[in-house]
């Protein structure tokens, strides 16, 4: 099983960062999808089918917590899971985000624990790629 | 001058250097490293439980291997990525500067940041109260923060 997974960040920058992260954590990524900001990621989301979406807080034009909270009112996308990236620091902020979402990982990051972080949320790891 | 501040800033921009741009940054400043000429700056505004606006500045040719430190690989960066790149570390240095500066309590939103080069436009904005710096591979950072109030 490969894993669909769509990057949600303005930063272009910070996008490569996470598929480079990808490419190397030795999970199987499948198709990656990018997106600049939450509207783009919602369109994308209707266009393919995706396993995991790694969302930016934020982001112009449409924020991360704005996405987040239209894919949970779609029923096709309701169940997808979501880490959130981003810099939140305050424990409340941070709370409120990994209520709505997968997983929290905050900026800046290892490779290791993005990896471990979507190991966890679904099931998938490097060894075995199930 | 705040000195609990300058130190939230330097352990901030340490963090930032160390793990998101995978350089040595370094406490102690060398004489070429102080003259070396600037080279790009970012500022990311905020509100919230404490108001204001962080910068970043760089001096020397530091900007390129930051970014290539980022993404892990030898890709050509064009002066947009660079931005791009810049921009990202004033939003991390940010927004792990704030929860030392403002306490873990505080609520607040940065705003997007704005990059530039030496090229660009000089960034305009209030005047930092409090500064610090480290060293880095090629040149030297300098953080600072005016905070809406006195900091």
């Amino acid at each position: 099983m490969s894993l669909n997974i769509l990057v949600v960040d303005d930063s272009r920058m910070m996008r490569s960062v996470l598929i480079r992260t990808l490419q190397i954590s030795g999970l199987p990524v499948g198709e990656v999808h990018e997106a600049t900001n939450g509207q783009e990621g919602l369109d994308q989301l209707s266009k393919h089918w995706i396993d995991l979406a790694l969302v930016d807080i934020n982001m112009p034009v449409m924020d991360g917590e704005t996405m987040i909270d239209h894919m949970r009112a779609n029923p096709l996308t309701k169940e997808t899971p979501v880490v959130v990236i981003s810099t939140e620091s305050s424990p409340e902020r941070v709370e409120m985000l990994k209520k709505k979402s997968s997983g929290f990982v905050h900026k800046p990051f290892t490779p290791e624990v993005v990896k471990e972080t979507i190991e966890r949320i679904t099931g998938v790891n490097h060894e075995s790629g199930v | 001058m705040n000195p609990a501040f300058e130190q939230s800033l330097k352990q901030a921009a340490l963090t930032t250097f160390g793990e998101m741009c995978m350089a040595l940054p370094s406490v102690e400043i060398t004489t070429d490293q102080i003259e070396a000429p600037f080279e790009a700056e970012v500022r990311v505004g905020f509100h919230g439980t404490v108001k204001g606006e962080l910068s970043v500045r760089l001096y020397g040719t530091v900007l390129d291997s930051l970014a290539q430190g980022m993404i892990g690989d030898n890709e050509l960066m064009d002066a947009n990525l660079l931005r791009d790149a810049l921009g990202e570390i004033g939003n991390v240095v940010c927004g792990n500067a704030l929860p030392l500066i403002a306490g873990e309590m505080g609520k607040y939103r940065l705003d997007p940041p704005r990059p530039a080069l030496a090229k660009d436009i000089p960034l305009k904005g209030p005047a930092l109260e409090t500064k610090t710096q480290v060293g880095l591979d090629g040149g030297r950072a300098e953080v600072g923060i005016h905070i809406e109030g006195g900091a």
